[in-house]
Formats: C-alpha cells, structure tokens, sequence
C-alpha cells in the first residue's frame, strides 16, 4: 500500500507528467473558450497519442485537458454570452450580464474559482468512492453485472438532452456497431456484410473520434464555409470591443468579502454537481442549471439572479464543474462510463492495456494513485495558469475557428492512421463522422451510442454467461436481488428525472449566440 | 385522421420509420440469415436485444410525434453532408496525395487548400492561409514523423 502509495507520488510528480499536465490544462482551456470546439474534442483527436505516451504523462495530458475544458467554456460565456460547452450554458446566464454591467474579470475570477473548488470536491469524492464500490463490484457475477449494464444504458438513454426513445435507439445502435466482427464467444462472423476488412470489428479509436469529434467538425467546418460569407465573427468581434468602451479595469477586482458571499452558492454547485455526475447520462448542463436554480432558490438576493450576479455565476460554474470527478465514479467502480468524457478516458484505459473495472485500482495500483494526484494538482495548475492567462484566453476564445478547423481535421485523421497503422481505420473514422453528423442533425444523443459500443462486449459477455448458468431462461436474469434493485432503481430514476425536467423552464442564455455543440 | 396527417409532416416520423425499419430488418436477418448456433442462446442473442430495442424506441418516437414532440427539420442539410462528403474526399486524397508527394507536401497542401477556401479573400488573410498551415504543417511533422515516427510513405519529396 506505502510502496504503491510512494510509486504514485513518484509517478505523478515527475517533471514529464507535470509538463503534461500543464500543456493539457493549456489547451483544455483554449479550446473550451472557442464555440464549437471543446475539451472533449481535444481528448478524443489525442486517443492515438495515448498509445505513444507513459500511462502516467498519458493521463496526465488527458486529465488537464478535461480541467481545463471544464473552465474553458465558461471564459467565452462570460466574455460573448456564447457558452464554449453546453455546461458553460447556464454560467452565461448572469456571466455575460455582469460583462455588461462593466465587471467582466470579477464574474471570470468567480467561475474559475468556483470551478477549482467544485472540481476538487469531487475528484475527493471519487478517490473515497471508487475504491468501496469497487469492492462491492467484485462481488457481482453474470447476472448482477448484466443488470448494472442495462442500468447505465437506460439511465444514460434516457438522461441524455431528455430524449428517451432517441437515447434508446443510440444505444441499441452503439450495441450493433460493437458486434460487427467475431462473436467473442463462439468465434462466428455476424454483420460484416461479407467485408473481410470488417471480419476483426470496428477498431475503438475511429469510431469513438469519428462519431464524437469529426461529426461536429464537419458540422463546424459547414458553419465556417456559410460565415465566410457573413462574417459573424467579425460583428461579434467589434461587438465586444465597443462593449469595453468605458471599462474601468481598477474596479473590476474581485474582493475577498465578494468571494466570501458566494461561497453558498459555490457550495450548492458543488453538491449538485457532484451527485448529478456521478449519476450516467445526467451531464455536466444538467447540473449547472440545477444547480442555478437552487442557488437562486436559497439566495437572499435571489433577484439579482439574471441580472449579473455573481452567485449565479458560482452556483452554475460549479456545478458544471463538480461533475468532473464524480462521473469517473462509475467507471472505476464498475467499467461502466456514465458520460462521453468518462467514455473517452475509458477508452484511454483500453488503448493503454487497462481494462475500466473493478480490478483496476488493484491491478494498476501506482497508475490509479498517480491519477488521482493529478485530478488534485491539475486543478491548482488549471488556478495558477488560468489566473495569470485570463486576459489572453479572453482573447483566445475570439480566434477564428475556420483557422484551427482544417488543422483539427488532419490531427484527426493522421492521429487515427498511427494509432492503427490501417487505412481502414482512416474509412471508418471518415464514414463514422459522416454516420455522427446525420444523427447529429436529427437530433439523436451521441453519448448513448458511445457507451453502447463501449459497453456491448462486457454486457454480452455477462448476459450469455448468465444465460449459460440460467440453462437459457431469460427469468435468471431477475434472479438476483441487487439486479431487481438495479432495475427498480433505473426505472425510479429516469421518472424522476423525467418529471423534473418537465418542471424545469429552460433558461436561454441573452446572447444572440448560440450553444456550443461539444 | 388529423393527427396521423400531421404526424407524416413531422421529420420524427420518418426518423422513427428507419429506426422501425432497421429492428425489423434486423430481426429478420437473424430469423432467416446465417447465423450459426453457439454458447448462451448464440451470437445472435445480444444483437437481437438491439434489434428489439431499434423498433420499441423507433415506436416511442412515433408516440412522441402523434403527442405534437418532434424536432426541427434540420436547416442546412445539403451544405453539411456536402462538408462530411468533401471531408471523406479530402481525407482519402490526402493519403492518396501522400503516397505520391510525401508527407509535408500533402499535409501543407491540404491545410493551405482548406484554410483558403474557408477564408474570404484568401490572399489579403495570407498569414491565416499560407503562413499558420505551414507552421502547423511543421509542428505535425515533428509531432507524427520524429516523434511518434509513423510509418508513412516517404514518395517524391519528404
């Protein structure tokens, strides 16, 4: 345990991991302040790169990559009123107003403080939680652990943006796509359609930056090629400025007495967000604008809430930001990614030889420990170079995405080509990101078929290994008290949720902007 | 009557049929296809319960279109698949244009074509359209070809 222990420090504080850290932390930022682009986007274009890196630098690229996104969105939010994430979406709200009323850099100084603290509460609660659940995981067998697959499915499918049959349909797609290729148990060929190339499976990499970062590049690189036209960047670009006309900077400095009067806020966003994340399918947005609303409920200047107040700005950035840890919970715990982020890092796992589960803590002990050290310390480089940057990330988040776009494309696919070394995978990634941008424009939810196709191989394993000791009776999957409190449970909560979703007015952020599609 | 004429109008309709049509097809690709026996109720066991769970969501979707729940047709259709089918095809001719030019030329190539075409007036923006695709045409470079070292062909120039 010490000696793990000491392996972890040694691991996570070595020059080359924090070098990474750093770099991530850098570019989770730039590119969460541009609309359109994102954290994740930048997770998913670097997964080849994982194959070439320590696990530990890897992880560590991966992690400030995913912290400084998380803050990131909420820099052009503030700045422009257009939210960089769709988790900045509710820090806009009063964000942009307080802009407005002239105090840009205290509404700024409270997301990202706001942020740190939400985020590292939860990367707390993960490394408390995941070990204990992870205990009680390797307990289950066939059948409990087929039950906490349709558990995950059916929460993340009915969670995500509140479309319960389009979620379905996602994932019972994600499901299909995993089971092109050889039946891991009998070795027979199913859906290849007579393509021998398609007899080994879709590989994880082309299908997972395809559907997830080349469908919205595409779609940003249609915008690109209509804006060329109208220049709307350039409106929004001198819109801003003649904002800042009569801007006193000397009085736009965020006081200790003002921190200190949002810290009930902060701590609303914190809570909410780190139970809503660790909750499949609920998401960063959801827990912003929960707890948004809470913050306002409890508030004493609950009408200052969409006016500039800078309560509304903690409640909302950490909130979105409390997600962060919480929602690798699952995955430590069970292998089960309960977001697209936590899929992407579960895919980061596989690429590097670690299967997402119970066993991982135990079997890769001086990584794990590494990890968590750098959830912790990434926030404080995500504080430390976010504080001194903040003007120039201000200034980033109004480059012009037609610069970085095709520069995206060709990382993408040249990344996927080295991971591989197949140009198979370069056409799956391509007709993967051709499938995402129509399912995209339909408005069908992503992160469902993601977590199908990550999931599909160990929730078939389970279910025919239940079968197998059921002698084919489908009624043993019903024959574990924990598997019908898992079904109880899914059902429980995605009623519960339905209904609160109901209640819930949307609030649109005032910019004519709109939400960024990350 | 009203309401079933109105649902036809609804994009989500048609979104529901393809999500019924693939499940049914799907299923009977496993009642009539070849699919041999195996372990555990076979191979087809898993892709059934897909298959199955394709037509219940394709058929909640049409419950949602006959309650009035149905999305925006989507606006821009013809320009983005035009974009996804300009990606696919750039894509592959840059591998194409790499096994015949080398590495660097292509890549600056294909960054400097994109960047002009996403620009208005491509030469007055030269350091967005020629300068910042070379440097990063540099720095990817290093990146796939010193550092990752990635087998690619070498071809004509680099």
């Amino acid at each position: 345990m010490i000696e793990s222990l000491l392996g972890g420090l040694y691991l996570a504080f070595s020059p080359e991991v924090i070098m990474f850290v750093a770099v991530g932390v850098f570019m989770g930022v730039t590119l969460g302040a541009i609309p359109g682009l994102s954290g994740d986007m930048a997770i998913a274009i670097l997964l080849p790169i994982v194959f070439f890196l320590e696990p530990a630098a890897a992880l560590g690229l991966l992690t400030g990559i995913y912290k400084g996104g998380m803050f990131g969105g909420s820099i052009s939010a503030i700045s422009f009123g257009v939210p960089g994430t769709p988790g900045s979406a509710a820090t806009a709200i009063d964000g942009y107003q307080a802009k407005l009323k002239g105090y840009p850099n205290k509404a700024l100084n409270t997301a990202l403080y706001s942020s740190v603290i939400g985020d590292t509460t939860s990367d707390f609660v993960l490394i408390f939680l995941a070990l204990p659940l992870a205990i009680v995981a390797l307990t289950f067998g066939p059948v409990e652990f087929f039950a906490l697959y349709a558990f995950s499915l059916l929460l993340i499918s009915a969670l995500t943006k509140g479309k319960v049959a389009k979620g379905v349909a996602m994932a019972a797609l994600g499901i299909l796509l995993a089971m092109i290729g050889r039946d891991p148990i009998g070795g027979s060929l199913r859906l290849t359609f007579g393509i021998p190339a398609l007899s080994g499976g879709l590989a994880l990499i082309p299908v997972l930056v395809g559907i997830f970062a080349v469908s919205e590049l595409i779609i940003q690189l249609s915008r690109a090629w209509m804006e060329r036209a109208r220049r709307i960047v350039d409106d929004t670009k001198r819109q801003a400025e003649s904002l800042l006309g009569d801007y006193d900077a000397s009085k736009d400095k965020l006081t200790f007495r003002e921190f200190r009067a949002n810290m009930k806020a902060t701590w609303i966003g914190t809570t909410m967000g780190t139970l809503i994340g660790a909750l499949p399918g609920a998401g960063s947005s959801l827990a912003a604008f929960i707890s948004y609303g809470l913050a306002q409920r409890f508030s004493r200047n609950r009408d200052d809430f969409g006016k500039g107040s800078l309560e509304g700005v903690a409640a909302a950035e950490a909130g979105n930001s409390a997600t962060s840890g919480s929602t690798l919970i699952p995955l430590f715990a069970f292998g089960i990614p309960g977001s697209a982020t936590a899929a992407l890092f579960g895919a980061a796992f596989i690429l590097m030889g670690m299967t997402p589960g119970p066993r991982l803590i135990y079997d890769h002990t001086e990584v794990i420990y590494a990890l968590f050290l750098i959830l912790i310390y990434a926030n404080l480089i995500n504080l430390a170079l976010s504080h001194f940057l903040l003007p120039l990330y201000s200034k980033i988040a109004m480059i012009q995405s037609r610069i970085l776009l095709p520069i995206v494309c060709v990382l993408a696919i040249l990344g996927t080509f080295a991971a591989g070394n197949s140009v198979i995978d370069v056409w799956v990634l391509l007709f993967a990101g051709l499938l995402g941008v129509v399912l995209r424009i339909y408005n069908f939810p992503l992160a469902p078929l993601i977590l199908g196709f990550i999931v599909a191989p160990g929730a078939e394993r389970a279910l025919r290994q239940a079968l197998l000791i059921g002698r084919g009776e489908w009624t043993h999957l019903l024959s574990s008290p924990i598997a019908i409190g898992l079904y109880a449970t899914a059902a429980i909560m995605i009623l519960t949720f339905t209904v609160l979703m109901r209640e819930r007015k949307d609030p649109t952020p005032p910019a004519a902007g709109k939400e960024g599609q990350g | 009557m009203n309401i079933l004429t109105r649902a036809l109008t609804r994009t989500d309709f048609y979104t529901g049929l393809v999500t019924i049509l693939v499940g049914v097809v799907g299923l009977l690709d496993i009642a009539y296809g070849n699919w041999r026996p195996g372990p555990g109720l076979g191979p087809h066991a898993f892709p059934q319960l897909a298959y199955i769970a394709l037509i219940c969501a394709g058929l909640g979707i049409w419950v949602d279109v006959l309650r009035g729940k149905s999305d925006d047709p989507p606006s821009n259709l013809r320009i983005i698949l035009s974009t996804g089918i300009g990606l696919v095809a750039v894509g592959m001719g840059m591998f194409w244009l790499i096994g015949k030019l080398g590495f660097v030329v292509s890549v600056a190539i294909t960054l400097i074509g994109a960047s002009c075409l996403l620009t208005r007036e491509p030469l007055k923006h030269w350091p967005s359209t020629i300068l910042v695709p070379i440097i990063s045409t540099a720095v990817i470079w290093a990146l796939f070809v010193q550092l990752i070292n990635i087998p690619l062909p070498r071809a004509l120039l680099f």
